[in-house]
């Protein structure tokens, strides 16, 4: 009986001895090496936005226009009270129909979420379809 | 007149004498086979093999042929929600030995922690692909995603888990994609970050 039970209290030294022990030996290790892609800069567009200025005179209404401002996908201009979307490639603005007087201000959109800062103003009065100032 | 020793005495001193003698004599013994070993020798010989000459490979990782490649279409200079670059790029094994290769990239610069903290710059990796479009506008089409649109960190990131194995003089194709994710937030403009990526070649057992 004793004997028995001496055996059993060997068998988990046994299986120590077994399963644990190798992995206390020398660790394997890979060659590495590496290289890089490098001089990749990304830079979001600005939130400068355009500066309006005032057009030529023409008969019969007034003109503005701003400059371009790069990455721009659209521009949208204020005036009126309300928003104007219009594409990138429209500077100029041709007012005919404003009665009255107005403020005008423009901003770049980029994509359908971001608009860059609010350009300077400009006061831009239509009278009768007739008379155009713009200043 | 003196006194006899008793015939019992006379045999316990006997006795002593004995075994002192025994424990001499064995102790002689020990110290003779300890010190006087029998030399033994057998006839021997011998057969070698021959011809075995072992020589370490050589583990090279290169892109397009250089350790540092810079790229030449991935930076982008005003981008804006949506925006993405790619670029084609060979993995090429320069070495002896076989091996396996993985990308990883991260951020630095002013605004990278903007950017990480909004998760708004994603690395797509395609093997096989081409680039469709210029500019800002580049994607990578076809072929097989191997990592897609996987945010970068400030940290080196993981993007693409082992690859291959590639045979020594062997080389795979992949395209990269930056891209600036559509909903990335107004706060990130104007801020500038340079994008690291790494290739990374481990070695490989055959």
């Amino acid at each position: 009986m004793s004997r028995l039970l001496r055996r059993l209290a060997c068998a988990p030294l046994a299986l120590w001895l077994v399963l644990v022990l190798p992995t206390g030996g020398a660790a394997e290790a890979a060659w590495a090496d590496s290289a890089a892609l490098t001089g990749t800069t990304v830079t979001a567009a600005g939130p400068a936005g355009p500066v309006l200025s005032c057009g030529a005179l023409t008969l019969g209404g007034a003109d503005v226009s701003w400059t371009a401002v790069p990455g721009a996908t659209g521009y949208r201009l204020t005036y009126g009270g309300a928003d104007h979307d219009v594409s990138a490639a429209t500077l100029t603005q041709h007012f005919t129909s404003l009665l009255g007087t107005s403020t005008v201000t423009v901003r770049a959109r980029f994509g359908t979420t971001w608009v860059s800062n609010s350009s300077n103003s400009r006061t831009v009065t239509v009278v009768a379809f007739l008379i155009g100032v713009c200043g | 007149m003196p006194r006899r020793a008793a015939p019992a005495h006379r045999a316990r001193s006997s006795g002593r004498t004995h075994l002192r003698r025994a424990a001499w004599l064995l102790g002689l013994a020990l110290v003779a086979l300890l010190v006087v070993r029998p030399t033994w020798a057998a006839w021997t010989d011998s057969a070698q093999l021959t011809g075995t000459t072992v020589t370490a490979g050589s583990l090279d990782l290169r892109l397009d042929g250089a350790d540092s490649r810079a790229t030449t279409t991935l930076s982008m200079p005003v981008m804006v929600p949506g925006s993405s670059s790619a670029e084609l790029v060979s993995v090429q094994n320069n070495g002896t030995a076989k091996l396996t290769w993985t990308f990883s990239g991260s951020l630095s610069g002013t605004g990278a922690s903007a950017y990480a903290t909004a998760s708004a710059l994603t690395v797509t990796v395609r093997s096989g692909a081409t680039v469709s479009g210029s500019g800002s506008a580049a994607t990578c089409s076809g072929g097989t995603a191997l990592a897609s649109s996987v945010a970068l960190g400030t940290t080196s990131t993981s993007l693409v888990t082992a690859q291959g194995p590639l045979s020594a003089g062997g080389s795979t194709s992949v395209c990269v994609q930056v891209t600036l994710d559509a909903a990335a937030p107004s706060t990130l403009m104007g801020a500038t970050a340079s994008v690291a990526l790494t290739a990374g070649a481990s070695s490989v057992v055959s």
